[in-house]
C-alpha cells in the first residue's frame, strides 16, 4: 500500500541509483574518448547514444531525489547540502555528454602524437570522479573516511593539470604539424577533458564542509 | 459545595495545566519540532495521549512532596495559590521564557504558609531548592553521557545517512513519549497538587478496578495540560528548538533523552522503593524544572563539543526568570489570596 511505502528507503535508492548513473556517466566518456583517438567511429557513435541515455537518466534520479526529499522532508538538516552536493554532479553527465557531442560534431583531427596524452587526460579526469563518486558514498555512510577520498581527487585533478600543460606545451611546442586553428581547436578539446576533474574538484571541496556539518 | 463554584476553583488549576503544556510540555519536543524532524502535529498529539497517562499513572509521589511544603486546607486556598502561579508562568511566558512552574507553584505555596501563618517546612524547602540546583547539572551529565555513546555509534557504524535520519525521528518520537510520561508524573503535582487535599471527587469502582478521586483530579489535570499543549505550546517550541543552541536532529534526540531521564528520576516511585529498598541513596520525588533541565542538556552538549556555540546572554536572561519566577509567585500569591479573603470573603484557610 502507497500509505505504507518507505520514503527512506526510496530516497537512499535514488541517490544510489543516480550516483550509479553519473559513474556509468564517467565510464562511457573515457570509453567514447578512446573510441573516438583510435578511430572506432561505430563503437564511438553508440557511446554518444548511450551518455545521451545515461544523462537523461541521472537528471530523472535527480528530479525523483529532490521530490522525495522535500515532499517527505526527509533529513530536513541535510536536505540543502545534500541537495547542493546532488546537484553539482550532475554537471559531470553534463559535461562527460558535452565533449563526446563536441567530438561528434566538430571532430577534431587528432595528431597520433598527442593521442596518448588525450587519452590519458581522459583517464585521469575519469579516476577523479570515480573517487569522488566513492567519497560520497562514503560521506553517505562512513563520513569520517570522507577525507582520503577528498585527498585522492584532488591528486588526480592536480595530475590532470600537469597532463593539460604537457599537452599544451606539445601542441603549441611545434612538435606536431597543424594549423593554429587546427591546434586551437585541440587545445579546446584537452581543456573540455580536463574539465570533468575540475568538476571533481569542485565538489570535493563542497563534500569536505558537508563532512564537518556531518559530525554530531 | 455547589458544583459551579468547585468548577470555578478548580479552574485555576486547569489552568496551570494549560500553561504547564504551553511551556514545559513544549520543552520535551520543542528540539525535535524546531529541527522539523518530528511535526508539531504528531509532537502534541503523542505529548498529550503520554503526558495523560503519566499524570494519571505516576502523579502521586511528587504531589505528596508539595503536600509536605504546604497543605492547603481549603479549596479557595489552593485556587489562589495555583491562579497565582498560573498568572505568573502566564506573564512570563508572554515574554518567550521558557519559565518554570515548578518554581512558581512552590513560591505561590510559600505565599500561602506566610499568609497563614504557618511555618514552612525547611528540610522540604532545601530538599526542593537542591533539586533544582540539581536538576540541570544532573541533565547536563545525562546529556554528555549520551552525547557520546550517541558520537560513538554515528563515527563507528555505517549507516546510512537517510536511515540515520528515520532512526533519528523514532529516537526523538520515543524518547519525546518518555518525556512526556514523565512530565505527567512529575509534574502533575504543579497542577492539582494543591487541590489533593480539597480534592471534590470520590472514587469509583467498576468491578475489580479502582479509579481513585485523586486520579479524576489528576486526569483532569492531564487533560488541561494536553489543552496547553495544542493551543499555546507552538511558540514555545520554536524558542527552545532554536534560539538557545543550534541544535541538529541527532543532539535534539540527546536533549530530549537526557530531560525525560532527569525528570524520570525525580518521579519515579518504582525507582526510589528500589533504591531504598537497597538502602542506595534516592532522589526525592519532586517536581523539577523542564525548562532548567533543558537548558542543562543543552549546555552539557555544549559543553561536550568543547563550549563552542552557546548563547550565554540568552542562558543568563532565562536564568534571572528562574530566580524571579518564585518571588513572584509568593508575592502574588499573598495579594490573591488577601483579597479572595477579604474583597469576597472566602475561606482561604481551613
Amino acid at each position: 500500500m502507497k500509505i505504507f511505502k518507505d520514503r527512506n528507503k526510496e530516497l537512499e535508492m535514488e541517490i544510489d541509483l543516480y550516483l550509479n548513473s553519473l559513474q556509468k556517466g564517467s565510464n562511457t566518456f573515457l570509453e567514447g574518448v578512446k573510441s573516438y583517438l583510435r578511430g572506432e567511429i561505430e563503437q564511438f557513435n553508440e557511446r554518444v547514444k548511450l551518455i545521451t541515455e545515461q544523462e537523461k537518466e541521472a537528471d530523472e534520479h535527480l528530479v525523483n531525489i529532490k521530490y522525495v526529499l522535500f515532499r517527505y522532508n526527509l533529513i530536513p538538516d541535510l536536505s540543502a547540502d545534500m541537495l547542493e552536493l546532488m546537484d553539482s554532479m550532475d554537471d559531470i553527465n553534463d559535461i562527460s555528454k558535452e565533449v563526446l557531442l563536441d567530438l561528434q560534431v566538430i571532430k577534431p583531427n587528432v595528431d597520433p602524437l598527442l593521442i596518448d596524452d588525450f587519452g590519458h587526460i581522459a583517464k585521469k579526469s575519469n579516476k577523479a570522479v570515480e573517487t569522488l563518486i566513492k567519497g560520497v558514498r562514503l560521506y553517505l555512510t562512513e563520513f569520517r573516511t570522507v577525507e582520503d577520498y577528498i585527498t585522492k581527487t584532488n591528486l588526480y585533478e592536480s595530475e590532470v593539470d600537469t597532463l593539460l600543460h604537457n599537452v599544451k606545451v606539445k601542441i603549441f611546442g611545434g612538435q606536431i604539424n597543424c594549423t593554429l586553428s587546427e591546434k586551437l581547436l585541440l587545445d579546446r578539446f584537452a581543456d573540455e577533458l580536463a574539465a570533468l576533474s575540475d568538476i571533481a574538484e569542485k565538489v570535493a571541496s563542497k563534500l569536505s564542509v558537508f563532512r564537518f556539518k556531518r559530525s554530531i | 459545595m455547589d458544583y459551579l463554584i468547585i468548577g470555578l476553583f478548580l479552574s485555576a488549576g486547569l489552568f496551570m495545566g494549560w500553561s504547564l503544556g504551553a511551556n514545559d510540555a513544549a520543552n520535551i519536543f520543542g528540539t525535535a519540532v524546531g529541527t522539523k524532524m518530528v511535526s508539531f502535529r504528531t509532537a502534541a498529539i503523542i505529548c498529550s495521549i503520554f503526558v495523560i497517562i503519566g499524570a494519571v499513572v505516576g502523579g502521586s509521589g511528587t504531589s505528596h512532596t508539595l503536600g509536605k511544603l504546604g497543605a492547603i486546607n481549603a479549596i479557595a486556598g489552593a485556587f489562589a495559590v495555583s491562579a497565582s502561579a498560573a498568572f505568573t508562568v502566564m506573564m512570563m511566558t508572554k515574554r518567550g521564557l521558557p519559565v518554570s512552574t515548578s518554581q512558581a507553584i512552590v513560591g505561590a505555596i510559600i505565599g500561602w504558609n506566610i499568609f497563614a501563618g504557618l511555618q514552612t517546612d525547611t528540610d522540604v524547602v532545601v530538599d526542593i531548592i537542591q533539586t533544582w540546583v540539581f536538576t540541570p547539572i544532573l541533565a547536563a551529565i545525562f546529556a554528555v553521557i549520551i552525547y557520546w555513546i550517541v558520537k560513538y555509534i554515528i563515527e563507528h557504524t555505517k549507516i546510512h545517512v537517510v536511515k540515520m535520519d528515520k532512526y533519528t525521528r523514532w529516537g526523538l518520537i520515543i524518547a519525546g513519549a518518555f518525556g512526556a510520561y514523565s512530565l505527567g508524573a512529575n509534574n502533575i503535582a504543579n497542577v492539582m497538587g494543591v487541590f489533593v487535599q480539597v480534592s471534590p471527587f470520590n472514587d469509583i469502582v467498576i468491578g475489580n478496578v479502582t479509579f481513585a478521586g485523586i486520579q479524576q483530579l489528576f486526569l483532569l489535570g492531564g487533560v488541561a495540560i494536553a489543552v496547553g499543549v495544542f493551543t499555546y505550546s507552538k511558540k514555545v517550541m520554536t524558542t527552545v528548538g532554536k534560539s538557545i543552541f543550534k541544535l541538529s536532529p541527532i543532539n535534539a534526540f540527546v536533549v530530549v533523552l537526557a530531560t525525560s531521564l532527569v525528570l524520570f528520576v525525580f518521579s519515579s516511585e518504582g525507582l526510589y522503593n528500589f533504591l531504598t529498598s537497597r538502602n542506595l541513596p534516592a532522589l526525592p520525588l519532586v517536581p523539577v524544572s523542564q525548562s532548567q533541565a533543558v537548558i542543562g542538556a543543552i549546555m552539557g552538549i555544549g559543553l561536550a563539543k568543547g563550549g563552542r556555540n552557546i548563547d550565554l546572554t540568552k542562558i543568563g536572561k532565562i536564568s534571572i526568570g528562574w530566580v524571579l519566577t518564585p518571588f513572584i509567585s509568593m508575592v502574588t500569591s499573598f495579594v490573591a489570596l488577601s483579597i479572595l479573603q477579604n474583597v469576597f470573603l472566602q475561606t482561604v484557610v481551613g
